[in-house]
């Protein structure tokens, strides 16, 4: 049974499929990479694998209000070298599918789902990824060569 | 004498007398001439007559009359030589012994007169000497007088004052029995403050004593505090692991689908187990961290009141020291306040016994005033009797010395 998991990003509720989620960890030490694109915070190493950092507040579109980001949340396959950092999950709800109003998605966003009376803003994460992975994989790989060289 | 006398007055009288008879008869002759002519003869026959036995029998009445003159006109030097048996003669005798005893009747009082007059002259100058020592006499008593009169007041006022030093001792007295109670009342205050203080004191130690277990307790708390704030650490940090392993698990339940449901179940009560326990562990966390936050407030609270429990104590202790020398000072001045009182009383009792004698002295000065006014009039009245007497004995010595002016008159 799937399940929207609800987080807190920038100070707001977002939700996520559970199926879109590969794990979540807490948040460990994110490298900056320089010359970085926009959205990419940096990269860390998750479970012996180098993973790229998200940034969230850029993808959002908001300019960070500063709250702790505390656990790192791992994509599925095949996005699952990225990950998308969060404040904390504050809830989990069993998700339907129906209830999902898309009408509503732009970008990153897959729509509003209902909770009581308001309504949850889900973030399509295989859409994160599409955006990010043509422009980062190569540099990220790039990087991976020189380190594992190094090594 | 008679007989001389007899036949005097018969001449004297009878011849003309006779002859006028026989005249008459012979009154031829107007009888008015006749008349003077008898009357002229016989006066001339009796003056004839008259003078020869008159001359007979009066040369030694004039002599006798000579020297009665001279006696009359005052001397008395000249003695009768007449003698003779006849009443002349003793007449003339009689004047003799009469000249003689008035000249030592003169000579007497001549000498009586300078004797008086020289008395007189004693007496006017012994009055003079007693009046004016009379008059010293009266001068001084009027001084004493005013003197004792003065001391009559002074004694008077000096045993009002004694009165009232009497009435002062007596109320020292009392007022020093009042302040040798008050001073046993303070030795006994500072006695209680004393025993106060001590108790102070102790129940100080055991605030301190209590204060120093206190602050170790605190401290021990604080330890505690901080070994639970690191234990809550690691439950939350648990919590949190378990709360993310319960996601991941919800997650890889979730992927398992319909296999997963169950495992889903127990991820889903896991998670809430996890948040729970992050929550309680976050309560925890806080009261740990307010505990550990106060422990240094209370601790230093602690220690404040631990000084201050010192600082009590040692002024505690200062305060004791200085309760006992009050307690040394009030039982000083309680002796001194009692020696105080036992001499006001003594200084009361003989002011009381001087009373009497003043009032006695001052009885006996106002009688001596009184006595010395007396004097004083007494002496006043004779200074006056000594003045008349000095002018009586003026008027004596007046009277002698006209009485001499008289006998001088005699000579002798």
């Amino acid at each position: 049974m799937r399940k929207l998991i609800v987080t807190r990003i920038e100070g707001r509720l977002a939700g996520l499929v559970s199926d879109e989620v590969s794990e979540i960890l807490p948040m460990p030490e994110v490298t900056p990479l320089p010359e970085a694109l926009p959205g990419v915070r940096g990269a860390a190493f998750v479970g012996g694998r180098l993973t790229t950092v998200v940034d969230t507040a850029s993808l959002l579109g908001e300019s960070g209000n500063g709250d702790s980001l505390e656990l790192l949340l791992r994509m599925a396959p095949p996005h699952d070298h990225l990950a998308l950092p969060i404040s904390s999950v504050e809830f989990v709800l069993p998700f339907e599918p129906l209830k999902l109003k898309e009408e509503e998605q732009t970008g990153m966003w897959r729509g509003v789902y209902p909770w009581g009376e308001n309504f949850i803003n889900v973030i399509q994460l295989p859409g994160v990824a599409e955006e990010l992975t043509g422009a980062v994989s190569s540099a990220l790989h790039v990087h991976t060569a020189g380190r594992e060289h190094g090594a | 004498m008679k007989l001389k006398i007899g036949l005097a007055f018969i001449f004297i009288v009878f011849i003309p007398l006779v002859f006028g008879i026989l005249l008459d008869h012979m009154a031829s002759v107007g009888e008015m001439q006749g008349m003077w002519l008898k009357i002229f003869a016989g006066i001339l026959v009796a003056a004839f007559g008259a003078l020869v036995w008159a001359g007979l029998l009066t040369k030694k009445l004039v002599a006798l009359s000579e020297v009665s003159r001279m006696v009359a006109e005052g001397d008395i030097s000249r003695t009768v030589e007449i003698t003779g048996k006849d009443e002349v003669g003793v007449l003339a005798g009689s004047m003799k012994i009469m000249v003689e005893q008035l000249r030592e009747m003169v000579t007497r009082v001549k000498e009586s007169t300078d004797l008086m007059t020289e008395a007189v002259m004693n007496l006017t100058t012994s009055t003079s000497e007693v009046t004016q020592s009379t008059t010293e006499i009266a001068s001084n008593i009027q001084t004493i007088a005013k003197g004792a009169e003065t001391q009559a007041e002074n004694v008077e006022r000096i045993a009002g004052v004694a009165h009232q030093l009497a009435e002062t001792a007596v109320s020292i007295a009392e007022k020093s029995r009042d302040s040798e109670n008050m001073a046993i009342t303070s030795a006994k205050r500072a006695e209680e403050g004393n025993d106060a203080v001590e108790s102070a004191g102790g129940t100080m130690k055991e605030i301190v004593s209590h204060v120093e277990s206190t602050s170790m307790q605190v401290r021990s708390f604080s330890d505690h505090a901080s070994e639970i704030g690191t234990l809550v650490e690691g439950i939350t940090t648990l919590s949190h692991q378990t709360h993310i392993l319960a996601l991941n698990a919800t997650i890889e339940a979730a992927r398992a689908g319909e296999a997963g449901r169950g495992f889903s179940v127990v991820a889903e009560e896991v998670r809430r187990l996890a948040e729970n326990t992050r929550d309680l562990a976050s309560q925890i966390a806080g009261l740990a961290n307010d505990i550990t936050g106060r422990a240094p407030e209370v601790a230093k609270h602690l220690e404040e009141t631990q000084e201050a429990a010192q600082q009590g104590l040692l002024k505690t202790a200062a305060v004791s020291e200085a309760l006992d020398r009050i307690r040394s000072a009030a039982n000083e001045t309680m002796e001194a306040v009692r020696a105080i009182s036992r001499e006001a009383e003594v200084q009361a009792e003989r002011a009381a016994s001087l009373a009497e004698p003043m009032e006695e002295i001052q009885s006996i000065a106002t009688e001596n005033a009184a006595g010395s006014e007396e004097a004083s009039a007494a002496t006043e009245e004779t200074t006056a009797s000594m003045e008349e007497i000095n002018q009586r004995a003026k008027f004596l010595l007046k009277e002698a010395d006209t009485l001499r002016s008289q006998v001088e008159v005699f000579k002798l």
